[in-house]
């Protein structure tokens, strides 16, 4: 029964990253002939040239704000639901929260740009009420890029906070309660170390797919908001398939080094709040 | 209503705003009689819906898309079925391992996936093109598949395949006659969610087409590049009707199976 999931997954999955990282070690020639001659050619590259760093870490940084709007839109909205809704009310509400998720990534995508392309919805009701003279450039730059992750990326953390809050015991709210503590001071004393697990969670699954989005900066984002997902595409199409490659052997490294220090991080706060 | 309350009924119906207007823009700007594509719409048509079906090459991209989530839909739940079976039926080493496997294809970034898939496609002297983008598809739904037919038959009460046994029943016959049946309707749910991914997948096909096979969302992408007709914004609201259908109904399968 096992066999034939596992051999799916070494045969599509395993083996071609491993290819990839075969061909990242390989390099082309000047008539993009591929040399297969093993060096680190191409990861000096990658390290040095001051294009991909900077790219590395404005798409970080990107992904970083959008991971930090995403919780601070969602805890608050999950706490929201969880609070003032019948079960069943909850449940319908949540769906619909989680349902435009599943719609093509690409149509979601470009509908923004239909809310604040030049002559965009929000550019149409600026320039209709008189509040500004010329259409804003909203487009093409990196908030915008940022507005289309979180956009995409918000169900995503939803769902696992949403799901922690659903997992407070009332009886524990109670207690802080009448023992006397604020709404205030129960969500950040009571609350919040609960859902703990649940938001580390939700920036966990945020931040790694919106780190090495390549659709959102490639509509949304222009020149300025090129992301290193537009960079892998950019090598490839170029037909330098070792320089795509090692790129996305970093990418899949920077990957590890996040998963790591965000569950190392989760040990720390839990054994912070512990005390 | 307290005021804490009208509070969060005023946040919730804030972001439900902000979540529907952009895909609402799409569906209406599809009804405009004018090319422009923006508010505010003085006529309503159905014309861009009429171009749409001597489209040609739309038509055929949709074609492929169809084609190409049935298979990888079926294949997905048929692997995800034999992974379901294989970690809630039996102990074996290294199970932790397997299901950890599992879910990297969901956490992998989709642009690594379609590169590596490409660079595989081409060591094996294959070419891009339906083949290339069904196996992409595939690896892509397996994971959702499997963890839904896990949550399936984790609810599915094993005394029926114990009794059935006790009856004298083989290993076969207990899955087609007891197990299958009694977990269809996440099969079921597992295939539609397997087609909705399929259907709206765009990363992995971007790599994985070939210049006469284009899956749908391929075909809307290069023609946005240039700029956003109503034509296009017509092919989007069918999808996003059909997708929203689809995930309904799979929802629907998936949770009826818990009462």
């Amino acid at each position: 029964m096992l066999l034939p999931p596992l051999l799916t997954l070494a045969v599509l999955f395993v083996l071609p990253i491993l290819l990839t990282a075969a061909y990242s070690l390989w390099s082309v020639d000047n008539d993009y002939q591929l040399v297969r001659e093993p060096g680190f050619t191409q990861y000096r590259i990658v390290l040095t040239d001051p294009l991909y760093r900077s790219t590395l870490f404005n798409s970080a940084a990107m992904a970083f704000f959008t991971t930090v709007v995403c919780a601070v839109i969602a805890v608050p909205l999950a706490w929201a639901l969880a609070r003032s809704f019948s079960p069943r009310m909850r449940l319908l509400l949540i769906v619909g929260l989680i349902l435009p998720g599943w719609i093509s990534v690409l149509i979601r995508t470009y509908s923004m740009n239909l809310v604040i392309g030049e002559s965009g919805l929000l550019n149409w009701l600026l320039l209709a009420s008189g509040l500004v003279a010329s259409p804003l450039r909203i487009l093409f730059t990196k908030p915008a890029v940022v507005l289309g992750l979180v956009y995409i990326y918000l169900p995503y953390m939803l769902v696992p906070i949403y799901a922690a809050i659903e997992r407070i015991e009332p009886a524990v709210l109670e207690a802080a309660e009448n023992l006397g503590a604020s709404p205030l001071r129960r969500f950040r004393r009571v609350v919040i170390p609960l859902i703990l697990p649940g938001i580390v969670a939700g920036c966990i699954i945020t931040f790694i797919p919106a780190l090495g989005e390549y659709l959102v900066p490639n509509l949304l984002g222009g020149l300025q908001g090129v992301m290193y997902g537009n960079l892998i595409a950019t090598a490839f199409q170029s037909y330098n398939w070792p320089l795509g490659s090692a790129l996305s052997v970093v990418l899949l490294v920077a990957i590890a080094v996040v998963l790591f220090a965000f569950s190392r991080l989760a040990d720390l706060s839990r054994s912070l709040l512990a005390e | 209503m307290r005021r804490s309350e009208a509070g969060s009924v005023t946040m919730v119906a804030f972001v439900y705003a902000l979540v529907y207007l952009p895909i609402a823009l799409v569906v209406l700007t599809s009804f405009n009689e004018a090319t422009i594509t923006t508010l505010p719409i003085r006529a309503y048509s159905l014309k861009w819906y009429e171009a749409l079906l001597s489209n040609t090459r739309t038509l055929a991209a949709l074609r492929v898309s169809i084609e190409l989530g049935l298979l990888a839909s079926a294949a997905a739940t048929v692997l995800g079925l034999c992974a379901a079976l294989a970690v809630t039926r039996h102990q074996f080493r290294g199970r932790r391992a397997f299901l950890a496997l599992m879910t990297l294809p969901m956490v992998a970034p989709g642009i690594v996936l379609g590169v590596s898939l490409l660079i595989f496609i081409r060591t094996l002297g294959l070419k891009t093109g339906f083949a290339a983008l069904l196996m992409g598809h595939t690896l892509l739904a397996l994971p959702y598949c499997t963890f839904i037919i896990v949550a399936s038959l984790a609810r599915f009460d094993r005394n029926l395949e114990d009794a059935a046994r006790g009856l004298g029943a083989g290993e076969w016959t207990v899955l087609r006659r007891v197990i299958l049946p009694g977990i269809s309707s996440g099969l079921l749910g597992a295939m539609l969610f397997g087609f909705t991914i399929s259907i709206g997948e765009f990363v992995v096909s971007f790599f994985l087409t070939s210049a006469g096979i284009t899956t749908l969302p391929i075909r809307i992408y290069s023609i946005v590049k240039v700029g956003i007709t109503p034509e296009i914004n017509a092919v989007s609201t069918l999808i996003l009707a059909a997708t929203l259908l689809l995930t309904i109904a799979a929802l629907r399968l998936t949770w009826s199976q818990n009462k």
